[in-house]
């Protein structure tokens, strides 16, 4: 009885909270997207903007003179002038974190030479991981951003990046889901830093939200971490849009199950042993049910992930308390309640 | 005079940092954390024990293996959980693959390209194509030991309370000494080609403290010793190194006995155990002409290489005897779930991690606490900087000034996400 009872009181806080919420996201996005600080500096004083200046003859025929432009610089220094060219050429892309474990950018590092191969390819700006050198600031093609924006500078941080970037990806379940730390929205909200810290006063202790209720995100690689092979194959899609212009790539929607029976794998659900991976998005090759570990779903949901069948296999395997426990670990849980709402309302 | 570096890029985490030195005088000297809370202790509190290796491990994505194993340890001695000599070997060459992959990263990606004068890895890899080979093979080493075994690299899955979930086959271990024996070389020379590279001048008097235990260079476990006579249990940690908050700070330091910083890490475990390390790490040690107890914390670096070395002899011996025993072993046995509370203690590759947790008897989490190295280095970091900023006043150019600064920094090996938990 008890139990039910504190399952019924966290659903009603989880949709008190989704009822404050949802006008809130809508409203951030939408104000991220446009800078209203341009808008009124153009409308006062256009011809103070550099790009509202007449361009220059020499770039109104810009193929022309940038011909010129290489005649004369060949005859000083061929190999700087080609190396330059292949820079401006190149994509501009960026890959910056927020607060989080930083296992994302480890697991595309860990690609070794492949990760190196494909960054060949473009002109790297910042990744602090490994370059000391200042971010100038300057427009990208793609911004990828890993973490969760949790501060007021990872927010700010943010939001410059996507002002900057043609498009922006997103890495892992920090930035997806919420991550790890959205675990504190499920529990004792601000009062789980006092478990922690003595001191609770000047401690940034906000609600976890993920990164598309702050900007317009155009792509996510999903997992925590995320899958290495899967970057470097969507990449060059991503890439392709960026500069084309063309429609983004998705996710194919196949659930974890695609890839673990591929691999042999005996399925854990027909031994009543619980796993997440029918309903889950696949991609990952089917690590966790590889080594032994049930699904639990850090992936998030597929599109036409059958939730409700789902839940009623579980039933005989876990208890709801149970299964919504598991289903905090990833940031999952508001995920479902939300796809149950829509299906209940329907 | 203000020194200051807004973003201390190529470490793990967000950090800046802020020195004020008056006529000469340090005045104050302050590694700023530009990093949210996740507040790991306190969402764990309430959750099933099961979760706690999982979402402990996930403070940190350079060094997730550490923070899974003392978690595990740390409830197997709540509950008085034993497991198997095979599990332990197993944990054991995880914990050194861990080290490799970590190790390799620091010494040669983040921190060799400041001795050298470059700024970017990019040109780094340019410069010393031969080298960046034998780097980037010692950390697939380590990187192939940890998805062998662990199933994935960052955030590994086999492990956890009374064994392993699934264990490798005969052949992959036998796969994994060959590839043991091929890298030694490797690491070899490419200790050799560090032994000459010219590491700044620095001393400072101080204690350092690692896990000691007779008979192997401890790692695994142990008791907490220094080299100022201290040796306690990990149980009895929190007695001698306390942990305090600074209103407004997010990184809870550590002082030993409430009053003075301490140094952990490889300089600390290689100054206390050093006689102890496999042979040929030993050779390389004694190559090095290091004096003991050696304080220039800038041989972090170096000592870091020595590690290497012992880890992959280490770790192929442990496989070695791996492939005569039964592996089946290791895999996790009925257990019963019990209350108690206990603490644990590791060596994680940036020092003495810890762990303590207070379950209760259907196996749901009271109490944890954490601590991890770089916040009990942090202080000691902030001292050594103070001692360090007279020497390099002399230096006219801010940028050069700056860049000493951040190649201090950064042969510290600071983790900040560990540090902000």
């Amino acid at each position: 009885m008890k139990s039910d009872e504190v399952i019924k009181i966290k659903i009603r806080n989880l949709n008190v909270q989704k009822n404050t919420k949802k006008p809130q996201k809508e409203k951030s996005a939408r104000e991220t997207i446009g800078n209203d600080f341009d808008e009124e500096v153009v409308d006062k004083f256009p011809e103070v903007l550099p790009w509202n200046l007449p361009a220059p003859d020499s770039e109104k025929n810009g193929e022309k003179d940038s011909e010129k432009y290489r005649a004369v610089l060949v005859n000083a220094d061929d190999e700087k002038v080609k190396e330059t060219e292949e820079k401006e050429k190149k994509p501009k892309i960026a890959i910056v974190s927020l607060t989080s474990c930083e296992g994302c950018q480890f697991a595309l590092l860990d690609l070794g030479e492949k990760f190196m191969e494909a960054m060949e390819k473009v002109d790297m700006v910042d990744f602090r991981l490994i370059e000391d050198e200042e971010d100038s600031g300057e427009k990208l093609d793609i911004g990828f951003v890993e973490g969760n924006p949790m501060t007021k500078a990872n927010k700010k941080t943010l939001k410059a990046l996507r002002k900057r970037s043609k498009l922006l990806v997103v890495l892992g379940n920090c930035a997806a889901m919420g991550g790890v730390p959205e675990i504190k929205n499920y529990q004792e909200q601000k009062n789980t830093a006092k478990h922690v810290y003595k001191y609770i006063r000047g401690i940034d202790n906000v609600e976890i939200q993920e990164v598309d209720n702050f900007v317009k995100v155009d792509f996510t690689f999903p997992g925590c971490p995320i899958t290495g092979e899967e970057f470097l194959e969507y990449f060059p899609m991503l890439l392709e849009s960026a500069k084309t212009g063309k429609s983004l790539p998705e996710l194919a929607d196949k659930p974890v199950c695609v890839e673990c029976k591929a691999k042999g794998n005996r399925c854990m659900l027909l031994d009543k042993k619980p796993c997440f991976g029918p309903m889950i998005q696949g991609g990952c090759d089917a690590v966790c049910p590889s080594a032994g570990m049930m699904c639990q779903g850090c992936r998030g949901l597929r599109p036409k992930g059958n939730i409700k069948a789902m839940r009623a296999t579980l039933k005989n395997m876990m208890t709801d308390e149970e299964f919504e426990n598991v289903t905090e670990i990833y940031g999952l849980r508001d995920d479902i309640f939300e796809r149950e709402y829509k299906l209940d309302s329907k | 005079m203000k020194i200051q570096i807004n973003h201390i890029a190529k470490i793990e985490g967000h950090a800046g940092f802020m020195a004020s030195v008056l006529r000469g005088d340090v005045k104050s000297a302050k590694i700023e954390v530009r990093e949210g809370v996740r507040l790991i202790e306190g969402i764990l509190i309430g959750r099933h024990y099961k979760d706690m290796p999982i979402v402990a491990q996930r403070i940190c994505g350079i060094c997730p293996v550490v923070h899974n194993l003392t978690s595990i340890k740390a409830i197997e001695n709540a509950m008085k959980v034993k497991v198997s000599e095979e599990a332990i070997k197993l944990r054991k060459v995880m914990e050194h693959a861990q080290f490799i992959h970590s190790h390799a990263l620091h010494l040669f990606f983040l921190s060799l390209a400041d001795f050298l004068d470059i700024e970017n890895d990019l040109n780094l890899v340019k410069e010393y194509p031969e080298e960046t080979k034998k780097a980037i093979k010692i950390r697939e080493y380590g990187m192939d030991l940890v998805r062998t075994i662990g199933g994935r690299v960052v955030h590994p899955l086999t492990n956890e309370v009374g064994g392993f979930k699934k264990v490798p086959t005969l052949e992959e271990i036998r796969e994994l000494i060959v590839k043991g024996e091929e890298i030694l070389p490797v690491a070899m020379e490419l200790g050799n080609f560090f032994k000459k590279i010219k590491l700044p001048e620095f001393s400072r008097p101080t204690e350092y403290v690692s896990l000691y235990k007779k008979g192997e260079y401890a790692i695994y476990d142990g008791n907490i010793t220094s080299n100022k006579g201290l040796h306690v249990k990990a149980d009895n940690f929190e007695d001698r190194f306390h942990e305090f908050q600074r209103p407004k700070e997010m990184i809870k330091r550590v002082m030993r006995d409430g009053r003075t910083s301490y140094m952990v890490g490889a300089i600390a475990r290689v100054n206390n155990q050093g006689e102890k390390l496999s042979m040929r790490a030993r050779h390389f040690l004694s190559s090095l002409n290091f004096k003991n107890p050696d304080f220039n914390p800038f041989h972090n670096v170096l000592y870091q290489m020595v590690e290497i070395i012992h880890c992959i002899e280490d770790s192929t011996k442990l496989l070695r005897e791996l492939g005569h025993s039964d592996l089946k072993n290791a895999l996790t046995k009925k257990y019963e779930v019990r209350e108690g509370q206990a603490a644990a203690a590791v060596e994680a590759p940036r020092g003495t991690l810890y762990y303590w947790v207070d379950v209760d008897f259907k196996g749901y989490i009271k109490g944890v606490n954490i601590i991890t190295p770089t916040a009990q280095f942090l202080t000691h970091l902030e001292d050594d900087i103070a001692a360090f900023i007279p020497g390099i006043l002399d230096e006219k150019d801010e940028k050069v000034r700056e860049k000493k600064m951040r190649a201090f920094i950064r042969a510290y090996d600071p983790c900040i996400s560990c540090a902000v938990h």
